[in-house]
């Protein structure tokens, strides 16, 4: 099997018309019959479904490659039409030529200096490639003058205006005559354009001629392209296209036979009419002014234009989307204790998919235990595949004499095991990090698990998610997802050199609390933790010599800061406004969110600078352990007391909204006198709406301010939005507060009924409270009025999104499409597929952004991290480079 | 590999040699790597936190009087070259010695602001008989804007030379005595689009404090770069505006790619998404590639591809193929787009390079 295939590049693609004589030599069989089937079923010779142009009937083989179906990959037919037939696609391009070229010698009408400037032109952009360009100039140029003349400047004949009619009717006027041109005419008249003429509108005389834009062979495609469908009723359905190709060699005939036996030519041309219909309705039955072709029942029949365009045309749907074996796809769900580059796999979900391994002298042995191991027991193996290609099931039956005829060189379809790499995907995939490697975990259950750190790339969460998981079967594809797409390679994005992956909710918030300044923990609790987050034995010594310390200096307790610092490299110096690292311990500070947080973690981009990927990824399932696990231990909760505010609080924000009241008040007053003062180019109306919407914001802003001196400290709530985990003062000021102004759309809730939006309210008074100020808070309870206004913009919200995904969808699409090419050379210039340059250096310092540090190559930054290694006398540099082996494979 | 310029250039002012040389040789560790999709990754960058946008609503009071678009909207108008941009607006900076001069700010704003003759009128009638339009101006109005009834008939003298313009003190007449009714009417409207003072297409003006620099700016709704950099009193150098088009007329295609930048930065900050700014560099140099601003859609960008499938796999396949068969095209299949359709591996990444194991051994030839 694999003998059959040649790997050869397709180098150039030439595009042309098809002349007559070329589709009559790619045609297989000449069709004249109308019926499909004789009375026993067979295809009938000269029909449309000829054996000659494939089969897709496995009990018939093809006449022309004697290949049965499936393998057959069909051969083109053709129609002679009894009178040429114009093409529905090449109208537009026929009604401006008939006018731009003379009837009389064919060329166009052009003068000689017009003609040579033309000429001239076009080469040159033809050169260049600039067909956009070539083709617009010759619209603008060349058929706008040509057209306008009616004399031929070559040969003085005075040409007659073609008019063109609504759907493919071409009049002439002939000295006040008014006659019918037929296609037959048209196509005489394009016949005597001479090649040299050819470029001057727009055909390239080695590939088209303009005559071939009207048919007088019609190819028919092969039977594997429209294939007929037996339904269970043992009827026959064929293809749209059948039906359509069975009208046009129906009227056809009738045609042909309707000239020759010299039928009046009333009739002669209503056939005609219909032939041409229904070419135009076989090309593309989209066409306005055409009615459209339909099935017995109706239904619209689908043209080959259909087929090809839109998305889910031929392009977009098959050629530009693929579809693959060996994927499998499953709800996903957390699991802190697999490392973030790994992926838990069910063992169901690793039995099915298997790794095609090849069987060696050194791994024999192996191999042959895992196909004893038959499919249903794991690690087994489904298949081998032999050296001649053949590919057998293993079963239980066959195991043993599989297992002995293998020998090296044959492929063995083994279970996935732990240690493989595999492919993770999330839809919708928006980046490339929605796509990365991950190393299989093969665990009991039916969910895919990943570690919650990941979650931002692939903006998953575990409300019912879905993940696709694919397996590179080659050793190319393998290495490219290991080297490439694994995610520790992905650690920081390409959007803006960050951490992209990092600590999320109670991580946080246990690392915050573990690193602040009087935490102590006794000895034996702080081994405990440090054991849970998954140590190592560089991190043991590291905590045995920090008890050590400890007990020197008389202390039964290690500082949460020491705990936190067990993790982190002996020779690792950081400082910043939040945190000071010397040596390896934090000194000074407290981890927080700007540092560790997904999406931010400074500190773990400069530490994966220096320290590469395989410590990052232990460091952030060690430090998500510990932060999860202190606050586990602390127990940290939330519940409504942690809003309960003292009575001067209340008391406060009461006033804030009596004094906001009056404020509006006092606005709604100036507003219905009149005596409000304009903002510049707004109207009275609306400069009320905004300062009063403005007003009602500031209270809020005032509220803020009490809860901040009012709310209790020590409470879950609070230790959450203060370390960055979760939630802000906004969240806070809606949930104890007031909600402040639900503006919709930027403006006053204003429709409903007439006057007013709510039948409960006055007529015409247009105050912020009846049009959408909610004083209340969640906690205290929305009045009806208010759950009203609180929903609307909500609901707009929610439609707003809808529209907004579908549009940056299609941003997306367009943006993704015009870039795609543009790649980095060697010598980091920018370049398109054809070597053109776009920028000389790529963003001007050839700083990737995903390999920098936010963004940005900082060399002050660097001095500042690198200047131990100086007085230590280190390379900084070999440092990082040490091979780190991956201990998690096999 | 050598390092850019620029990043030498930085490493120069690190004084200690020991620590450049660690710096530099870790500088390398920054470097991008040679196949790098990097169109991919900007589109990428770019695109995807389009998603997260906000319309948003009231935030503003004072600092603009006119509606900005913003957010996906504004993108896409960046990203189509829109010839008719939607909300146009200028901010104007005067010079040094004006820029804390109320009045003479005032006078500027007052003098841009465009006054068409429609905002004067208080009638204008069609005589079909005598085929003649009357125009009669409003005395309030005129007041207001400080004119007087002989320099509107005068500006109306000057502007309209093809036709006879009369005036008997009361009314203007303009006579076109060989027009169709219709063509008369045609003629009224485009009498009643006359500029009679300002600078066209400026259609308010406003004046702010800018507290941060300590100036008056103006800010106009409509834009007209040019005559606008004419007025003494502006300090051109520090005009703004944001219809990219006319920057292309006024200024050229580098300074539009420059002005691309600057808009898509601010729009990103604004919405408070950071995007790192090598990824606009790359859309707005492709913007401006071909030599004009051309949008990213099928007139645009797209149209001016040399691939016919690459084409064909945006929009509008057919007509493409139709073009492409008619002028006898011939693709050299190097686009990504066309491998894939060719299910052929693609010019990018790994795929732009292939490894030759040199042996000891000579081999035959396939």
């Amino acid at each position: 099997m694999m003998d059959d295939i040649f790997f050869k590049r397709i180098s150039e693609i030439q595009y042309s018309l098809l002349s007559p004589d070329t589709i009559r030599k790619m045609s297989a069989a000449k069709i004249i019959v109308s019926e499909l089937y004789d009375e026993d079923g067979t295809p009938i010779r000269g029909g449309l479904m000829d054996l000659r142009l494939g089969v897709v009937d496995p009990s018939y083989v093809c006449e022309t490659c004697g290949k049965t179906a499936g393998k057959c990959l069909g051969h083109f037919g053709h129609i002679e039409l009894a009178r040429p037939v114009l093409h529905p696609e090449f109208l537009p391009i026929v009604k401006e030529l008939v006018n731009a070229v003379c009837h009389n010698c064919g060329h166009v009408k052009l003068t000689k200096e017009e003609r040579e400037f033309a000429l001239n032109k076009i080469e040159k952009y033809k050169n260049a490639k600039r067909w956009n360009k070539l083709y617009k100039f010759i619209v603008k140029f060349v058929y706008s003058r040509a057209k306008k003349r009616s004399k031929c400047p070559v040969c003085g004949y005075e040409n007659p205006k073609v008019e063109f009619r609504k759907p493919f009717h071409f009049y002439v006027k002939d000295k006040e005559n008014e006659r019918r041109m037929y296609p037959v005419e048209i196509r005489s008249i394009f016949e005597k354009i001479p090649n040299e003429d050819l470029p001057l509108i727009g055909f390239d005389p080695s590939s088209s001629r303009p005559e071939w834009m009207i048919l007088t062979v019609l190819p028919v495609p092969p039977v594997t392209m429209r294939p007929s469908i037996v339904l269970e009723t043992g009827e026959r359905a064929e293809d749209d296209l059948t039906h359509k190709l069975v009208d046009i060699v129906r009227t056809n005939q009738r045609l042909k036979e309707d000239i020759t036996t010299g039928a009046p030519q009333v009739i002669v041309d209503d056939i005609y009419n219909l032939l041409q219909y229904h070419v135009f309705t076989y090309f593309n039955n989209t066409l306005p002014n055409v009615p459209k072709a339909q099935h017995r029942s109706g239904k619209p029949l689908k043209s080959l234009v259909e087929r090809i365009s839109g998305k889910e045309g031929i392009i977009r749907r098959y050629l530009l989307g693929k579809r693959i074996n060996y994927s499998s796809r499953a709800v996903i769900s957390p699991d802190t204790k697999i490392k973030p580059n790994e992926v838990g796999i069910p063992l169901y979900v690793a039995k099915t998919l298997t790794v095609p391994e090849r069987v060696t002298e050194w791994n024999i042995e192996k191999m042959r235990e895992y196909i004893l191991n038959g499919p249903e027991k794991y690690p087994g193996a489904n298949y081998v595949i032999s050296p001649d290609g053949r590919k057998r099931v293993i079963t239980e039956e066959n195991k043993e004499t599989i297992a002995s005829m293998i020998a090296p060189g044959w492929i063995v379809e083994r279970h996935l095991m732990d240690g493989d790499i595999v492919l993770l995907l999330r839809y919708p995939s928006l980046h490339r990090l929605s796509m990365m490697g991950h190393y299989a975990k093969i665990l009991p259950g039916n969910t895919f698990r990943i570690n919650p750190i990941i979650c931002r790339p692939y903006n998953a969460d575990f409300d019912g998610d879905e993940m696709n998981v694919f397996l590179p079967r080659s050793e190319e594809a393998r290495a490219e997802a290991e080297f490439l797409a694994e995610i520790s390679n992905n650690y920081i994005t390409p959007r803006y050199g960050d951490f992209i992956v990092g600590m999320i909710q109670e991580m946080i918030t246990g690392l915050y609390l573990i690193t602040q300044d009087d935490v102590k923990i006794p000895i034996n609790q702080a081994a405990q933790l440090v054991y849970m987050s998954n140590a190592n034995d560089k991190d043991l010594d590291k905590l045995s010599n920090i008890i050590k310390k400890a007990k020197e200096e008389g202390r039964d307790y290690l500082t949460g800061k020491e705990v936190a610092s067990i993790f982190l490299p002996d020779d690792f110096n950081f400082e910043n406004d939040k945190i000071k690292i010397e040596n390896g311990m934090i000194v000074r500070g407290y981890l927080d969110s700007s540092l560790i947080k997904a999406e931010k973690g400074r500190l773990f981009v400069v530490l994966y600078k220096l320290y590469g990927k395989e410590y990052l990824t232990d460091l952030l399932q060690k430090y998500s352990l510990l932060g999860i696990y202190y606050q586990y231990n602390l127990g940290i909760t939330m519940s409504i007391s942690d809003f309960d505010l003292p009575k001067e609080a209340k008391e406060e924000i009461k006033k804030i909204v009596d004094d906001t009241q009056k404020t509006v008040d006092d606005l709604y007053k100036q507003y219905t006198e009149g005596t409000l003062e304009r903002i510049a180019g707004r109207s009275l109306q609306e400069t009320y709406e905004l300062k009063s919407m403005q007003t009602i914001s500031e209270s809020v802003t005032k509220i803020q301010d009490v809860l901040r001196k009012y709310m209790k400290k020590d409470t879950g709530t609070y230790i959450m939005s203060v370390t960055g985990a979760r939630g802000d003062w906004q969240n806070a000021v809606r949930m104890v507060g007031s909600l402040g102004f639900q503006a919709f759309r930027g403006r006053f809730i204003d429709f409903g009924y007439r006057g007013r939006n709510l039948s409960i309210f006055e007529r015409n008074v247009y105050h912020p409270k009846y049009h959408g100020w909610v004083i209340s808070s969640y906690r205290d309870g929305l009045k009806p009025w208010e759950m009203f206004f609180h929903a609307l913009p909500g609901r707009d919200s929610l439609m707003d999104t809808a529209i907004r995904t579908a549009q940056s969808g299609y941003f997306y699409r367009r943006l993704v499409l015009s870039l795609y090419d543009l790649h980095v050379n060697d010598d980091l210039t920018v370049r398109d597929a054809y070597n053109r340059i776009v920028q000389f250096v790529y963003g001007g310092d050839g700083v990737a952004v995903h390999k920098s540090i936010n963004g940005k190559l900082d060399v002050n930054l660097l001095a500042q991290i690198l200047k131990p290694y100086v007085e230590n006398n280190k390379d900084g540099t070999t440092r990082k480079n040490k091979k780190g082996s991956r201990k998690n494979r096999r | 590999m050598e390092l850019p310029e620029k990043i030498k250039k930085d490493l120069e002012k690190i004084e200690d040699e020991k620590l450049r040389k660690i710096v530099e040789d870790f500088s390398y560790k920054f470097i991008i790597d040679p196949g790098e999709p990097a169109g991919i990754v900007a589109a990428q960058s770019i695109a995807e936190p389009t998603t997260q946008m906000i319309l948003r609503s009231f935030h503003f009071v004072g600092i603009s009087a006119q509606q900005v678009s913003l957010g996906l909207p504004r993108i896409t108008e960046i990203t189509d070259a829109k010839k008719k941009m939607k909300q146009r607006y200028m901010i104007i900076r005067l010079l040094d010695e004006y820029k804390n001069d109320l009045n003479v700010v005032q006078n500027v704003a007052k003098k841009i602001k465009e006054l068409l003759l429609e905002d004067l009128l208080s009638s204008i009638t069609l005589d079909v008989f005598e085929n003649k339009i009357i125009i009669s101006l409003d005395k309030e109005k005129l007041k207001n804007e400080e004119l007087t009834f002989d320099e509107v008939y005068r500006i109306l003298k000057k502007k309209i030379k093809k036709y006879k313009v009369e005036s008997d003190k009361q009314n203007i007449y303009v006579i076109a005595s060989k027009l169709s009714a219709r063509e008369l009417y045609l003629l009224k409207e485009m009498v009643k689009k006359i500029l009679i003072k300002g600078i066209k297409g400026i259609k308010d003006a406003t004046i702010y404090k800018d507290e941060k620099n300590n100036e008056y700016v103006i800010y106009t709704v409509g834009s007209n770069l040019l005559e606008i950099m004419k007025i003494p009193e502006v300090d051109y150098t520090r005009v703004y505006t944001n219809d990219l088009r006319e920057i292309e007329k006024v200024f050229g295609i580098e300074a539009t790619r420059a002005a691309i930048l600057q808009e898509l930065v601010k729009l990103y900050e604004d919405q408070g998404l950071s995007v790192n700014v090598r990824h606009f560099m790359l859309v707005a140099d492709m913007l401006t590639w071909y030599g004009t601003y051309l949008g990213i859609n099928r007139y645009g960008l797209h149209a001016e591809k040399e691939s016919t499938l690459s084409k064909a796999a945006f929009e509008t396949p057919i007509s493409i193929f139709v073009r492409s068969s008619m002028m006898g095209q011939s693709d050299k299949v190097l686009s990504g787009i066309d491998n894939v359709i060719m299910n052929q591996p693609i010019y990018l990444g790994t795929g732009l390079y292939d490894i030759y194991f040199v042996g000891n051994k000579k081999e035959d030839k396939e």
